[in-house]
């Protein structure tokens, strides 16, 4: 209860907190993309970060690249439409300190990646894109399914 | 240690804050959805939060219909943020 200097027991703020975690909860829920588009978004980026480890002077994989690129932004741009419809609009940038840590370490792990899955090749480990693209598909939809809000919080995680 | 703020702290009011925390904007039929409540009732609540200056409402036409887009304001973010450190203060026993 909140008395006249407003001031509330723990139980009415642990009971204000677990509403506050509901209702995000609720709206990451309601931010997730249909499990269709996130795999078409997912194997799209795995197909820019494969094309980028196999590019050469030499070879076509650079087409890829562009194909990839393609139907990746295709897929954001589905995906930002079909959200405006719903009424909801996700922040593309971080506006607290849950999504500049999320932001961070999506930046960090798929630049690591990228240019892994480029580098270790180009130093004779062939496989190396075959694994950074299959490790960047998963993180992705990992990344849409479970933090659709681009926060550190993970759906469900209050369940568990 | 952050104060609570009794225009944030009302159960619709707080939960209108939490979803608007996590989005960039949020239409009105959309978060009178999500909190279940009348049209009137979130009237209500918005224009109170908007008169502190914790939320902006945009009516702008998108698809040919009219819609009301509502977003925290940087003040919002702020009391928003505070109001939360100082429920987890209460929870932790350091008020």
């Amino acid at each position: 209860m909140m008395d006249k200097d407003q001031h509330i027991d723990a139980q009415a703020a642990k009971a204000a907190l677990k509403d506050i975690e509901s209702s995000q909860q609720n709206l990451q829920k309601a931010m997730r993309l249909p499990v269709w588009l996130s795999v078409f978004s997912s194997l799209s980026y795995g197909l820019i970060v494969f094309s980028w480890g196999m590019t050469e002077h030499e070879n076509l994989w650079a087409l890829g690249l562009y194909i990839g690129l393609g139907l990746f932004l295709a897929s954001a741009a589905l995906a930002m439409y079909s959200s405006k419809l719903m009424g909801l609009k996700a922040n593309l940038i971080p506006k607290n300190k849950s999504g500049l840590l999320f932001y961070l370490v999506s930046v960090v792990a798929f630049g690591l990646l990228v240019l892994g899955g480029r580098t270790l090749r180009l130093e004779g480990f062939a496989s190396a894109p075959h694994i950074a693209a299959f490790l960047s598909a998963a993180l992705m939809f990992y990344f849409q399914y479970w933090h659709p809000a681009g926060e550190m919080q993970r759906i469900g995680a209050d369940d568990e | 240690m952050s104060k609570l703020d009794t225009v944030i702290h009302a159960p619709n009011r707080l939960q209108i804050c939490a979803a608007l925390s996590t989005s960039a904007e949020l239409e009105f039929k959309f978060l009178k959805e999500q909190l279940d409540v009348s049209d009137s009732v979130l009237s209500k609540h918005l224009k109170t939060l908007e008169e502190a200056g914790y939320i902006s409402i945009n009516k702008r036409s998108d698809f040919a219909r009219p819609r009301s887009w509502i977003a925290l304001t940087s003040l919002g973010r702020k009391a928003f943020a505070g109001h939360v450190a100082a429920l987890k203060d209460i929870v932790s026993g350091l008020e």
